[in-house]
């Protein structure tokens, strides 16, 4: 896990720099499970892109659905990814976010398979089609909180 | 680019080191550009400028399933000389702290793709 750039002043939570609080591994795998849309940020042919995807956990593992062939599939396959979940508060500022790197494959273990349709993830564009399940093996995981400005 | 005008926080995509990294972001549309802040001394601005770079935002609505996103790519680029973006961009970008004086990002809409995603019916061909 990667330590914050400094420790901020003396303070019950951990702040970086910039006085956002530093949030331990455990409140990011809670939020993580906590949300049901993230971003998976990956770069094909050399160009970076981000899309969003309803997602839930496996274990330690993000899994979400695609479709045979998708762009997305060929894209993240045995590359590495970054995943991103947050929630914002616009009218008061605070908010919260959540950064994962990995590695993803797609899960082709039968087992698995059964195990993942039990999950609450419910693709939002053709269910038909989203047949196939890729999971991120978490390497990484970062998150930080913004509370008021002052 | 109306649905772009909707929100103030996105998350830009940038390949660092060769691996692929994503973070939350404060933006504004300033003259048909997205344009971030960020800190003199950070991950942030050393990897944003002058990279090609992705940045997305969306708006979901979980219980209704449905919602959209869009994403712009394009190389980021340093507004040099420019304190101020005016007083309704300062509100949004504003309470993003940090030490130093903030550089401001720009990010061309070269590339502008986006999707709408509406609730699914099982089995159904749209």
């Amino acid at each position: 896990m990667t330590a914050p750039h400094d420790a901020g002043p003396s303070d019950d939570a951990v702040t970086d720099w910039s006085g956002l609080e530093v949030l331990g591994v455990d409140e990011c795998r809670r939020l993580l499970a906590a949300s049901a849309v993230g971003r998976v940020a990956f770069v094909h042919d050399g160009s970076p892109s981000i899309l969003p995807v309803n997602f839930a956990m496996d274990g330690a593992a993000i899994v979400f659905r695609t479709g045979v062939g998708s762009k997305l599939a060929a894209a993240v396959l045995r590359r590495p990814v970054g995943f991103e979940v947050d929630s914002w508060n616009r009218w008061n500022h605070t908010g919260w976010s959540v950064v994962a790197t990995g590695v993803a494959d797609e899960v082709v273990d039968p087992d698995d398979v059964a195990r993942l349709a039990e999950l609450p993830v419910r693709p939002w564009t053709r269910p038909d089609l989203r047949s196939h399940w890729v999971r991120i093996t978490v390497e990484e995981l970062t998150g930080r909180r913004i509370r008021n400005a002052p | 680019m109306d649905l772009l005008r909707t929100r103030s926080i996105g998350r830009v995509g940038l390949s660092a080191r060769s691996l692929p990294v994503v973070l939350p972001v404060r933006y504004v549309l300033w003259d048909d550009m997205v344009v971030l802040r960020a800190a003199p001394t950070t991950t942030m601005a050393d990897s944003v400028i002058d990279a090609v770079v992705a940045f997305e935002t969306d708006h979901f609505d979980e219980t209704a399933g449905q919602g959209w996103s869009v994403m712009v790519q394009g190389q980021a680029r340093e507004l040099e000389g420019v304190r101020s973006l005016g007083p309704e961009a300062e509100s949004v970008l504003g309470s993003w702290r940090g030490p130093g004086e903030a550089r401001h990002v720009s990010i061309p809409m070269t590339v502008v793709s986006g999707r709408r995603l509406l609730p699914a019916v099982e089995g159904a061909s749209r």
